[in-house]
């Protein structure tokens, strides 16, 4: 712990005082209640069975497919015909190695925290001190450049391919958007607080405003400009953009409300807010459907149903043809590429104990052709303490975090590279 | 008619009842919200004894079920439906540092649920990282990073850090 946190743990302990009066939960209740659920669960799945014994015979993996509401159609690219076809799926890598990444005064504690689509630049930034202001850093292949943004909690979360870089920063009690080009930041301006989230190959910046507790997506059509706030479905609806391309398409991760399911949305340049349709997953449609990135035409995120304990799903959507396109295995997505393809925690779900059967936690890469674990520094895959954040168009280059001393207690989270082929 | 499972089950989860309402109360904030979470778990943890019953971890694994119901009811908001209908019977007694602590109480509050899951299942309920990583289901430089999220969120609601370093709550 470091000594900031020794404090604040000290300080937590006084709220360690509990209700001051007894508990109502009642046991006999809850075992009355957990009775009444299973009866009522045997009794649905004994009208089910039928339809689903005809139906398990077409099942493949995790089928995704589009539910389309009845009031509307699905959004289509303009123009989109015979030609928006998928191009053929790509053979992705199978084999991936980690590397450390060099951080600018030494090996602190540090971690990726974006990447651009070639695969040439990576984001992350490093914890030198027990202070919540952190160094930002901008890998450009294996040269590190140390960009210091004012505030704390500074992070840069994506970049170009010509290497400029968007992000946020905290002065106060507010979050401010920045972009880094040439190793200098500029906050952007139109906001009085807010966050950028995404940049398109020629420049365009998307986000979100802070309005009062919601935030609001936005677009600054250029960093000089102001930001201009994109239209939402609703007075009630709020979010924030979270992708844009050269075409000025922009996609967000909206809800009608603080606690309402998440949406993808799509805005055509200039246009009006088009809601996507909830994917399908094992049980059903999905709730909420919480789209993470959108490149290449693809927007890649985690997709989920309410009810129960039901898993997170990795699912993609092509918008030129307006359609969900099935993966080949599972995973827990934190980021996508231009192919659709995915990197995430495998095999997420909690296990009673380490010894129990089933494989271990591990960080993937999803692609047209399966799943490839990514492994620690010493080759092993499936211990606790990896992340991948970002993945290039090619797959060939995954930006994330390792931790350097698997199975202790403490942790070192060091920012790596993996490289794929 | 209870059963051997049953019985083991009431035996297990009556000891550890105080233990879960301090979770659940550090989690909502909220007496009330404690109890339905308690409750809520409580029906979970009937619904699987015959797995739970047998892992090594029973503890940790009803504390997976708790934070991941209070995780899943911000999301959906169950909580807002109130299993328990009648107001509560006893208000907070009034004693010294109490203030303070609701201060303290209300910026933990404001914190996003995932992240004030984080501070209290590491500071208040002293886990270490790897443990907290397998209870939320995230990795542990998740957890890491959701930390210092939640440190820097509970710095600027608790405003120029006077409440710790005036030392009023110790």
């Amino acid at each position: 712990m470091t000594t900031d946190e020794e404090d604040f743990a000290g300080l937590l302990r006084h709220l360690d005082d509990g209700p001051d009066r007894p508990s109502r939960v009642d046991l006999s209740t809850a075992i009355r209640e957990a009775r009444r659920r299973r009866r009522n669960r045997r009794t649905l799945t004994a009208s089910v069975a039928g339809v689903a014994a005809v139906a398990a015979v077409a099942v493949v993996p995790l089928a995704v497919r589009a539910d389309r509401p009845a009031e509307q159609g699905p959004p289509m690219a303009a123009g989109t015909s015979a030609s928006a076809s998928l191009p053929p799926p790509s053979s992705g890598p199978t084999t991936c190695t980690a590397e450390l990444l060099p951080i600018p005064g030494g090996a602190h504690k540090s971690q990726v925290t974006g990447g651009d689509p070639t695969g040439r630049y990576l984001l992350g930034r490093s914890y030198p001190s027990s202070s919540f202001s952190y160094p930002v850093i901008i890998w450009d292949g294996d040269q590190a450049r140390e960009v210091r943004l004012p505030g704390s909690s500074q992070q840069l979360v994506d970049v170009s391919p010509s290497g400029v870089a968007v992000g946020e920063a905290y002065v106060g009690d507010r979050p401010q958007p920045y972009v880094v080009r040439a190793g200098k930041a500029t906050r952007l301006p139109g906001v009085a607080a807010g966050e950028a989230t995404a940049i398109s190959d020629d420049g365009r910046i998307v986000g979100a405003r802070q309005d009062g507790d919601r935030r609001l997506p936005v677009l600054w059509s250029d960093p000089e400009k102001p930001a201009v706030d994109l239209p939402l479905p609703g007075p009630k609806w709020q979010g924030i953009a979270i992708g844009v391309d050269s075409d000025g398409t922009v996609v967000g991760k909206i809800q009608n409300g603080p606690h309402e399911a998440l949406r993808a949305v799509v805005w055509r340049s200039g246009g009006k807010p088009e809601l996507l349709p909830l994917p399908s997953v094992t049980g059903g449609t999905a709730t909420d459907f919480a789209p993470k990135s959108f490149q290449g035409g693809w927007i890649t995120g985690r997709a989920y149903r309410r009810e129960g304990d039901g898993p997170v799903h990795a699912v993609r959507y092509h918008l030129a043809r307006g359609e969900y396109v099935p993966l080949p295995a599972e995973l827990n997505p934190s980021a996508g590429n231009g192919r659709g393809w995915m990197v995430g925690l495998v095999d997420h779900t909690w296990r009673p104990s380490r010894s129990a059967p089933g494989p271990a936690i591990g960080t993937g890469l999803l692609t047209d052709d399966g799943l490839v674990r990514l492994p620690d520094l010493d080759g092993r895959t499936g211990r606790y303490g990896a992340d991948a954040v970002s993945i290039s168009d090619d797959g060939q280059v995954i930006g994330g975090a390792l931790d350097t001393k698997p199975g202790r207690q403490t942790i070192d989270m060091r920012a790596v590279r993996w490289r794929c082929r | 008619m209870p059963d051997a499972s049953e019985q083991e089950y009431v035996e297990y989860l009556s000891g550890r009842l105080p233990m879960l309402h301090r979770l659940a109360y550090s989690l909502c904030g909220d007496i009330d919200q404690a109890d339905d979470l308690v409750q809520e778990t409580a029906v979970r943890l009937f619904e699987r004894w015959s797995r739970a019953s047998r892992a090594d971890q029973i503890d940790a694994y009803v504390r997976v079920i708790l934070v991941r119901l209070f995780l899943d009811g911000r999301r959906k908001g169950w909580w807002r439906i109130r299993l328990f209908g009648a107001p509560p019977d006893v208000r907070r007694t009034e004693d010294h540092g109490t203030e303070d602590r609701t201060v303290l109480r209300d910026a933990l509050a404001k914190v996003a649920p995932r992240q004030r899951a984080v501070l209290v299942l590491r500071f208040l309920h002293d886990l270490p990282v790897d443990e907290v990583a397998r209870t939320l289901g995230c990795s542990a430089g998740t957890v890491k990073s959701q930390t210092a999220h939640g440190l820097a969120a509970m710095r600027r609601l608790l405003g120029n850090r006077e409440l710790m370093e005036r030392g009023a709550v110790r």
